[in-house]
């Protein structure tokens, strides 16, 4: 075995253990499959961990595992178990949300972004949560960076037209950045 | 989209890029340029801004609720997994120049994750967790390298603290770092762990002189809600206060070693109690000693 100490994939996964699931848990909205996505994603990580180039980020490195396992086998497996998707809301707000309670418009993000296709939903948390780049975003999930940006500019759209139809409906104060 | 490109000159591509700061100098100039004489070009973009969230504030909060034990439990799973699959490989191919492997370490096929998920909430899946961990947590210390193979003939109490000292073995300092140190995030994890395990634990329990008290959490033993209450020794040594309703007679503090920890272990009011960490046993007494006063 080669020396653990000496191994930055091993000593690095463990703080990345969070960021992983939540990906896992925007791919998935299941958070038993999100468990066994995440464990799956640190063998994977640990058995390539030769091929990580140190001094490069382990956690992007480790998210496109994460998406290529799911894109292969995971997700094949979460539609043969025949769960379906969940309801994103409830999801995302269950269990210990007391926090998130305290900011409804916050809670409305989630649900918004759980409510996009995967595909836009994966681009959204990379690059707008995560804070990749486009290019690193494209590597991570394995697409053209272009789908990158036409999957982020399809996820505004809904979402800015979700927010004008409120604002048509019902007046309910939604601004953000301000 | 894409099929605007020939009757549009800027793609919605080119404006979403534009308004995340990905565009090149030369292209965001030419992009301002376009912008200025066209409305429409403009409608499109304040469209896309109004696409815009607090992205990164929302998904904050889904952090927060990540279940860090499962999935540090996860991790030392595929760890431990990956240790057998690589001393598998190491028996498969003689080297020389290798230690060789102990003739009692068990080989475990290569398969991947499904059969081996740490995640089902059952009773049986803790038992297995149990043997799993029982390998992992002999690393490094030469102590426990067969599993815990009498798992099956021994009682509950002691499948429990064994699944609890093999547990705590696989934490550092480092499994801790990341803890909320807001006493006010603090009380209310204990009054939420409180809750789910139907004990109250006062906030007196936080406030161990010697401790520095970083969080509880619930865990799930079978049915069980597990309470865990985690603790750090002069910055260095993780010590965990656990506490699960076994429904067993009250026993006095007893003392016991399990996967290379010391435990003191007691019961009181149905429920069964355990305090653990790489401490020599007098300095343990007394922390269980100052604990098992607080919880009164």
């Amino acid at each position: 075995m080669t020396d653990t100490h000496l191994n930055p994939v091993k000593s690095g996964l463990p703080e990345l253990l969070s960021r992983l699931w939540r990906f896992a848990m925007v791919l998935s909205h299941n958070e038993e499959i999100a468990g066994d996505l995440v464990q799956a994603t640190c063998l994977r990580a640990l058995q390539r961990s030769e091929q990580f180039q140190e001094g490069t980020h382990l956690d992007r490195w480790t998210f496109s595992i994460m998406a290529s396992l799911w894109k292969n086998e995971l997700r094949a497996e979460r539609i043969r178990r025949g769960g379906g998707f969940v309801d994103a809301e409830e999801v995302l707000v269950s269990d210990g949300a007391e926090k998130i309670e305290t900011n409804i418009l916050l809670t409305e993000v989630l649900a918004e972004v759980q409510a996009l296709p995967e595909a836009q939903r994966s681009a959204v948390l990379l690059v707008y949560v995560e804070g990749l780049t486009y290019a690193e975003a494209a590597a991570a999930l394995e697409v053209p960076i272009g789908t990158i940006m036409s999957r982020l500019a399809a996820a505004r759209f809904k979402l800015a037209a979700l927010r004008r139809a409120e604002e048509g409906g019902p007046r309910r104060q939604v601004k953000t950045g301000q | 989209m894409t099929s605007e490109v020939n009757s549009r000159p800027v793609t919605d591509e080119m404006l979403v890029a534009y308004v995340d700061g990905e565009l090149t100098q030369n292209e965001q100039t030419s992009l301002e340029a376009a912008l200025e004489g066209d409305e429409e070009l403009r409608a499109r973009l304040a469209l896309l801004q109004d696409g815009e969230r607090p992205w990164a504030e929302a998904f904050e909060g889904l952090l927060d609720q990540a279940p860090v034990a499962k999935l540090e439990a996860a991790f030392a799973a595929a760890a431990h997994t990956h240790a057998e699959q690589a001393r598998a490989e190491q028996a498969e191919t003689p080297n020389p120049g290798a230690h060789p492997v102990a003739a009692d370490s068990e080989r475990i096929p290569a398969n991947d994750h499904a059969s081996r998920s740490w995640w089902r909430p059952a009773m049986a899946a803790c038992i297995a967790v149990t043997l799993m961990v029982g390998f992992a947590a002999g690393y490094g210390t030469n102590e426990v390298r067969k599993p815990q193979i009498t798992a099956a003939v021994q009682t509950e109490a002691e499948i429990w603290r064994q699944a609890v000292a093999d547990y705590q073995a696989l934490y550092t300092r480092e499994t801790l770092s990341t803890a909320q140190t807001d006493p006010t995030a603090q009380s209310a994890g204990l009054l939420r762990v409180s809750e789910a395990l139907g004990l109250a634990l006062p906030d007196a329990v936080s406030q161990v002189p010697g401790l520095d008290y970083k969080r509880a959490q619930i865990l799930k033993f079978g049915e069980q809600p597990l309470a865990q209450l985690a603790y750090l020794y002069k910055d260095d040594i993780p010590i965990a206060f656990c506490i699960v309703r076994l429904d067993d007679p009250d026993q006095a503090a007893k003392n016991e070693v399990r996967s290379g920890l010391n435990i003191v272990h007691w019961a009181k009011d149905g429920f069964s109690l355990m305090v653990v960490g790489d401490l020599p046993v007098d300095e343990l007494d007394n922390f269980a000693r100052e604990i098992e006063g607080k919880m009164i």
